[in-house]
């Protein structure tokens, strides 16, 4: 009877760690295929905006809980850390993201797709420098928030609500974004782009504000990603090019340019590496490339290789 | 002149595939412009919306020089276009694939509804699968929610790449008739490429014959080029 409630109780952990991890992949995978779906431009860089948002998040988590941290109560300083990490990280990434687009992305565009991944590699080392330069090479870390919620009891052990919250604050902003492309004219016209770019603009719709448009919010995805990953763990250099390979691996896998994709691919690869992390450690990442490789066998356009939403 | 390309060439990939093409549509006009498949018709309709780099010359719409003009801006100062092959979205209902040329431009000033209503006269028969995705509908379908995109706008000219390609002969028809509603009911000119100049002879006031991206033949009388062998040896690709 031990041994059964001691396997449920592994199970539940595995996988709400896996939900937890395929938030962060679903955050950050999804705007890399919106961008992609619209312009054929595969943003590698758009990895290093989930450590800029982590870093971010770091440096404003520190600075509320300097000023404000004695003076409001729970409640006070929780609306405080949630207003920082879902609103000023996304905004203040997305305004670098905006930046960086005209300076640095722009011109690729029309560039074979070659260029786009060895250019947009640069770019992601650049930002880990840079990065680096700013924060330094120590692991960072800032766990305040996720130290206000504290955590629940199971048998045997407890659970970080902060995980919870992330899982539910991810769920929340995939509705979102289902409703945005259903529902919204500005949704539609994205996955109208993503299938004939041309035709939309000789429909008289500006493609290039439209593009900016879902650019930014692919960007102030990616930091939420950071935002909410950071007070569940440490961050240090690197981090990008550990995401970025998963990013692409919630691509290949959920299909190019298809939110449903993203949310599936990013599930799986979630449950994938939390249940390779428990029981078989050494292969939890080779685990996920087994999986790509298999769906690029089976179904080279991914599971929802279509354009949909 | 509503429309009028002077002296035009353009190239694809550094292929020059239009040179120096002077063409003309004024207003209330259907003009008609045939040659055989790769001849330079859709070629010089892409270079009116500005989707080919332009080598020379220039492209002037209701007076105002547009050569350097960005598609969508060429589209809001009444230039619609619908492609060959059609081009619907195909997850998008036909009913947005048609609104969507209005999304651009909405002010709130226009009712969408009216401008729909418009079209439908044009196309009853469109009332019946507004609502199905554009994917799901048969080619004739598909040709009267394309030529309903161009048109709901309300374009003072709408250009049609092989409007007839793929279609029943009943359809042929009914979008035949069609164009002189365009033109009476809408007050839209008409530019119309096609590859056989039967189709098209019956209702166009002028005709311009392409052939490797050069203009051979202008006559506001279809009949002369359908009586000139040579010509229609051209266009037939024989």
């Amino acid at each position: 009877m031990y041994v059964l409630q001691q396997f449920l109780i592994d199970q539940l952990i595995i996988v709400l760690n896996g939900l937890s991890r395929a938030s962060t992949l679903f955050l950050l995978g999804t705007g890399l295929s919106l961008v992609y779906g619209m312009l054929n431009f595969m943003n590698l860089a758009h990895a290093a905006f989930l450590p800029l948002g982590a870093y971010l998040s770091a440096s404003l988590i520190r600075r509320t809980t300097g000023v404000v941290g004695d003076s409001l109560g729970f409640v006070g300083l929780f609306v405080v850390f949630l207003v920082v990490l879902l609103l000023v990280v996304p905004a203040i990434a997305s305004m670098v993201g905006l930046v960086m687009e005209q300076a640095l992305f722009e011109p690729l565009y029309d560039l074979e797709d070659d260029y786009h991944l060895l250019a947009t590699f640069g770019i992601i080392l650049m930002m880990e420098d840079s990065m680096k330069f700013v924060w330094g090479g120590q692991p960072v870390s800032a766990t305040a928030p996720a130290d206000l919620l504290g955590t629940f009891s199971i048998p045997g052990g407890t659970y970080p609500w902060w995980s919870i919250l992330t899982i539910l604050i991810t769920a929340a902003i995939a509705g979102t974004l289902y409703y945005f492309l259903e529902a919204t004219r500005l949704g539609r016209i994205t996955l109208a782009m993503a299938e004939d770019k041309e035709i939309v603009s000789v429909s008289g719709i500006d493609t290039r504000s439209i593009h900016l448009k879902i650019f930014v919010i692919s960007v102030g995805l990616a930091a939420l990603g950071g935002a909410l990953y950071l007070p569940g763990a440490s961050i240090t250099t690197g981090l990008s090019l550990e995401f970025v390979i998963l990013a692409f691996a919630v691509l290949v896998i959920g299909g190019l340019g298809s939110l449903k994709g993203a949310i599936v691919a990013s599930l799986i690869i979630g449950l994938v590496q939390a249940y390779g992390t428990y029981y078989i450690p050494q292969l939890a990442l080779a685990a996920v490339f087994l999986l790509m490789a298999a769906v690029i066998l089976v179904k080279p356009t991914g599971l929802f290789g279509e354009i949909d939403a | 002149m509503l429309l009028e390309l002077a002296g035009l060439s353009a190239s694809i990939e550094g292929v020059t595939v239009l040179r120096d093409i002077d063409l003309s549509v004024a207003e209330s006009e259907i003009v008609g412009i045939v040659g055989r498949n790769g001849a330079g018709k859709t070629s010089t309709f892409r270079s009116v919306m500005g989707l080919q780099t332009i080598q020379g010359g220039s492209i002037s719409f209701d007076g105002e020089d547009i050569t350097e003009r960005e598609t969508h801006e060429r589209k809001r100062l009444g230039i619609g276009f619908a492609p060959e092959d059609r081009r619907l979205i195909s997850n998008l209902t036909a009913r947005e694939n048609i609104e969507m040329a209005l999304w651009g431009t909405d002010d709130g000033t226009t009712s969408v509804d009216d401008r729909l209503a418009v079209v439908l006269e044009v196309f009853p028969d469109m009332d019946a699968f507004l609502d199905q995705p554009a994917g799901k509908l048969s080619g004739g379908q598909q040709q009267m929610v394309t030529v309903s995109r161009a048109l709901v706008a309300d374009p003072n000219l709408v250009m049609l790449d092989e409007p007839f390609e793929g279609l029943a002969p009943s359809i042929k028809r009914d979008l035949s008739e069609s164009m002189s509603t365009v033109r009476e009911d809408l007050g839209t000119s008409v530019l119309i490429a096609e590859s056989q100049i039967s189709q098209i002879s019956d209702f166009v006031d002028r005709l311009y014959v392409i052939e490797r991206g050069n203009i051979i033949a202008e006559t506001d009388d279809p009949a002369t080029v359908s009586d000139d062998e040579e010509l229609m040896e051209v266009i037939s690709g024989g």
